[in-house]
């Protein structure tokens, strides 16, 4: 039988310009290729040639539905050349914005996952809930809705609302309600799970030997994540698990980023109760000391790593960003083997966000 | 196995054909080296301390000094996580020749990042098998042959 190459994209294909190139045979996808840099924008150029506050509003654009982890990244990266203290509130606070960042990513990847396999109803209910409660959360902490370049080098820039904590604990409530309806209308019907079990298997040694990263990771049986191997802001005083899952199919990625929204939303909870008083930033200088840094952050797909290199000016030497979807890209060979109607779930499950990659 | 331990076992093993392995902080250790020793100090450092997994590599342009950086970072995942050290391996390589091996036989996972890094930089990897376009856009070759937008004498338009 004869095989037929096409591509799936340039245009949004799933969430972004991205192009897959599959080669199919009847039924049976015998190649898939991702060719990623529709949207390259060069991020990591424009960065030595802006100061280092500057960068902020810059490098949050790579990842929008995610943009608290990569600037708490940059962040810890400067405070780190600085040498500087970041006041616990703070640190606290940025927990806060990370995990209600992390719900806000899981919920529009939910929603995308919903259409792609059919299920209209989980699309617009994982986008009603995420405008409705959490980025109108992050708003009233933040000031913005999406981009709201609130985790600057020293902390963030400004102190919580007056009964934000009030207002968050009512939200979380309603959010544990929705999250049963979730698993009762989607995680748990027969049809979703027909689609997503055993289909795209990664295996353990397979994932490390990628260097896959995040839920593609644990969805694999390895408890890989950055908030517990290597703790940052406040990481190690709060308690949570890390969900895994070992069967490594599309089914089990997705159930990792299922629970950790339900884990998210108790960290947040957790970071509340234990906010401290004090400063919420402190006073950062401009020129940044001679140095190296390798700062890394559970981001919601994964682990982001930031690499600055600073010649002791007002702006980076170098500033590189290994991001969790470039690291996911790999992944994508998945899609071998499997038929064509399960590509969607499988490039679903890997949640790849091409932004991410291109930068 | 302690930090300090990895650096003085990498300082008998390797002696003069690496550059001193430093410390940075905790958990951070960085070693220079030339290319000519890269894959036996990759090797090793894969089987002794079982860095199976690559985290990053990056290009850096000193133009002054006349030369790139490959830089590589490295960690150790087992079942149970990351281990939280991470070595790094700086490859200097001659602006002029830009060729240094490519560790795709150690690390399959840093395919695309030195990809990548031959995209942007110009940095040729030897033994990598698809080094193509990844990033730019499929004219680019006409419209600015021969330049590689992060080395630092590609200069953006308000610069």
């Amino acid at each position: 039988m004869s095989s037929m190459y096409f591509s799936v994209g340039p245009q949004h294909p799933g969430s972004g310009h991205f192009r897959m190139k599959i080669t199919l045979q009847g039924d049976i996808i015998l190649n898939a290729e991702p060719d990623p840099g529709f949207v390259h924008r060069s991020v990591e150029k424009i960065a030595e040639t802006r100061e280092y506050l500057q960068n902020v509003p810059l490098i949050e654009r790579q990842c929008l539905s995610d943009v608290s982890s990569v600037t708490l990244a940059y962040a810890m990266g400067i405070e780190e050349l600085l040498g500087i203290e970041v006041p616990p509130r703070a640190q606290y606070i940025r927990v806060i914005m990370c995990e209600l960042s992390r719900i806000m990513s899981h919920l529009y990847w939910l929603a995308i996952l919903g259409i792609f396999v059919g299920h209209s109803t989980m699309f617009m209910w994982g986008f009603g809930d995420r405008d409705i409660l959490i980025t109108e959360t992050a708003e009233k902490i933040a000031g913005a809705r999406v981009s709201y370049s609130y985790i600057i080098p020293g902390g963030v820039r400004y102190d919580l609302p007056d009964g934000i904590k009030e207002h968050t604990m009512k939200t979380l409530d309603y959010f544990q309600g929705r999250l049963k309806e979730y698993d009762a209308i989607f995680f748990s019907n027969p049809i979703f799970k027909r689609r997503t079990k055993g289909v795209g298997v990664l295996s353990r040694s397979e994932a490390i030997r990628l260097g896959v990263t995040g839920p593609t990771l644990r969805g694999s049986g390895v408890r890989g994540d950055i908030r517990k191997d290597a703790p940052y802001a406040a990481y190690d005083e709060l308690d949570f698990e890390i969900p895994v899952y070992s069967e490594g199919d599309s089914y089990s990625r997705s159930l990792v980023r299922f629970r950790e929204m339900k884990i998210s939303s108790s960290i947040i909870r957790q970071a509340f109760e234990n906010l401290p008083e004090g400063d919420f930033k402190v006073k950062t200088r401009k020129k940044v000391p001679e140095g190296e840094v390798f700062s890394r952050v559970e981001a919601a797909r994964g682990e982001l790593a930031c690499y600055l290199i600073s010649d002791g000016t007002r702006k980076p030497y170098r500033l590189k960003m290994s991001t969790p979807s470039f690291r996911n890209l790999p992944g994508f060979s998945l899609m071998k083997g499997s038929m064509l109607a399960d590509m969607p779930p499988i490039y679903m499950s890997l949640d790849y966000w091409p932004l991410e990659t291109d930068r | 196995m302690n930090e300090a331990q990895i650096i003085d076992e990498l300082r008998d093993k390797f002696g003069e054909r690496i550059g001193t392995p430093e410390r940075l902080r905790q958990h951070r250790i960085v070693v220079t080296v030339e290319k000519e020793n890269l894959l036996d100090l990759a090797k090793f450092v894969k089987d002794t301390y079982d860095l199976n997994y690559a985290i990053s590599v990056s290009g850096i342009d000193y133009p002054e000094q006349n030369k790139f950086v490959v830089v590589y970072h490295l960690c150790k995942m087992s079942e149970e996580g990351h281990l939280p050290l991470v070595l790094t391996l700086k490859v200097p390589v001659n602006r002029q020749t830009p060729r240094t091996p490519s560790l795709i036989s150690i690390w399959q996972s840093v395919e695309w990042h030195e990809r990548e890094t031959w995209e942007l930089f110009g940095i040729e990897f030897e033994g990598h098998p698809k080094l193509e376009r990844l990033l730019l856009h499929e004219d680019w070759d006409e419209e600015f042959p021969n330049q590689f937008p992060l080395r630092k004498d590609f200069l953006l338009e308000d610069e």
